[in-house]
């Protein structure tokens, strides 16, 4: 699913397939090719993509989803980088919360 | 707990309101404190699908008002020694399912807790798209800082544009691309094509025939009216993600060609 589209549609319309819009369609109110500038979505220069991607990430159980992007930010070496709703971390002792004793650990 | 964390890097945060807004889909291990027969569990489970009242548990990163959710349906995938309860919730985000266990237990009686939780998708991310874990992330980035090569970081990570497949679209002409980048509502003239499923009112995407993200807004006119319509305004964009400069200025054109006359 990685680039290799024939046309701009193609990608769209898998979008919109992805987005349960794949019984709908396009009206035409003024035709016009691809344009000369930009990139296609999957093939920006690799600092464009970075800076204009998402990451579907696999979250570990062990650390905070704070403490997981804010790795992801290290390893990428961004200033920004933000979650989509925390999944929170269960079984955490008290001493573990509040002393950082566990991420000290880890480390 | 783990599972689908989608993280959006840099200039993709613009979209993260997007995100947050969208369904969650669970698979959780409840525990009953108490072996309770089978059918008075899918019983009180199946009372928990629909709008429900929620406060939100003592630990939570929220304000712990009363509020209401939405659980779109709960699957029992099994249930072991009357006891433990695995489970797929589907809910509006904002739900926690560790209150949803405890509820259900205080309905049976008996008392529960949630043991495990993994989230199986976040709006339209889930185990199938891309899902990547923290060491083939890291595994990525090794590979391109030491021998070059990028493929497997472009790999990982999504163009932004994967946050909003699932708004209607609509796709605009190269020359109002840096007006709507530069905070400009989209006018009549400037739209290429449009999905036939955008309606007054409703949140769109817009897109350059490239297919770039360009800004989200609100439709000022359904499908059928902006096709219609020789001018007005078609959306009103509310966040822009497109930095500009990437397209041309064409628009500055005409009122400096105003200006001379």
């Amino acid at each position: 699913m990685v680039g290799g589209y024939s046309s701009v549609w193609d990608f769209i319309r898998e979008l919109d397939t992805l987005g349960g819009l794949d019984n709908t369609r396009y009206l035409i109110k003024h035709k016009e090719d691809e344009s000369q500038y930009g990139y296609h979505p999957w093939n920006r220069p690799l600092k464009n993509h970075i800076e204009n991607g998402i990451i579907n990430l696999d979250k570990p159980p062990g650390p905070t989803s704070h403490e997981v992007t804010a790795w992801v930010k290290k390893m990428l070496k961004l200033n920004k980088a933000g979650h989509a709703g925390t999944l929170e971390v269960l079984g955490r002792s008290r001493r573990e919360r509040c002393s950082g004793y566990r991420s000290r650990k880890r480390h | 707990m783990s599972g689908v964390l989608v993280i959006a890097l840099e200039n993709a945060t613009k979209v993260l309101k997007l995100l947050v807004e969208s369904s969650k889909e669970y698979v959780a291990l409840m525990e009953l404190h108490r072996a309770v027969d089978r059918s008075s569990i899918i019983d009180v489970v199946n009372m928990f699908v629909g709008e429900i009242y929620q406060k939100p548990p003592i630990r939570s990163s929220v304000k712990r008002v009363l509020r209401v959710r939405r659980v779109n349906s709960i699957d029992i995938l099994e249930i072991h020694n009357d006891r433990y309860v695995l489970m797929k919730v589907n809910t509006e985000p904002g739900t926690y399912i560790r209150k949803l266990c405890h509820d259900i237990g205080l309905v049976l009686g008996v008392g529960a807790h949630m043991k495990e939780l993994r989230r199986i998708a976040s709006g339209i991310f889930n185990e199938k798209l891309n899902l990547v874990t923290m060491h083939q992330l890291s595994e990525a980035v090794y590979l391109y800082e030491k021998h070059g090569d990028e493929s497997l970081l472009r790999r990982y990570i999504l163009p932004v544009e994967f946050a909003i497949a699932h708004l209607p679209k609509i796709i605009i002409r190269a020359s109002a691309v840096d007006a709507i980048a530069n905070g400009a509502r989209l006018a009549v003239p400037g739209v290429s094509y449009v999905n036939d499923s955008v309606a007054r009112g409703s949140r769109v995407a817009i897109l350059t025939t490239k297919g770039e993200l360009v800004a989200i807004g609100v439709a000022q006119m359904g499908a059928e009216e902006i096709i219609a319509a020789d001018k007005g305004i078609a959306v009103n964009p509310t966040r822009v993600i497109m930095k500009p400069g990437v397209y041309p200025p064409l628009w500055r054109r005409k009122k400096e060609a105003s200006e001379e006359i």
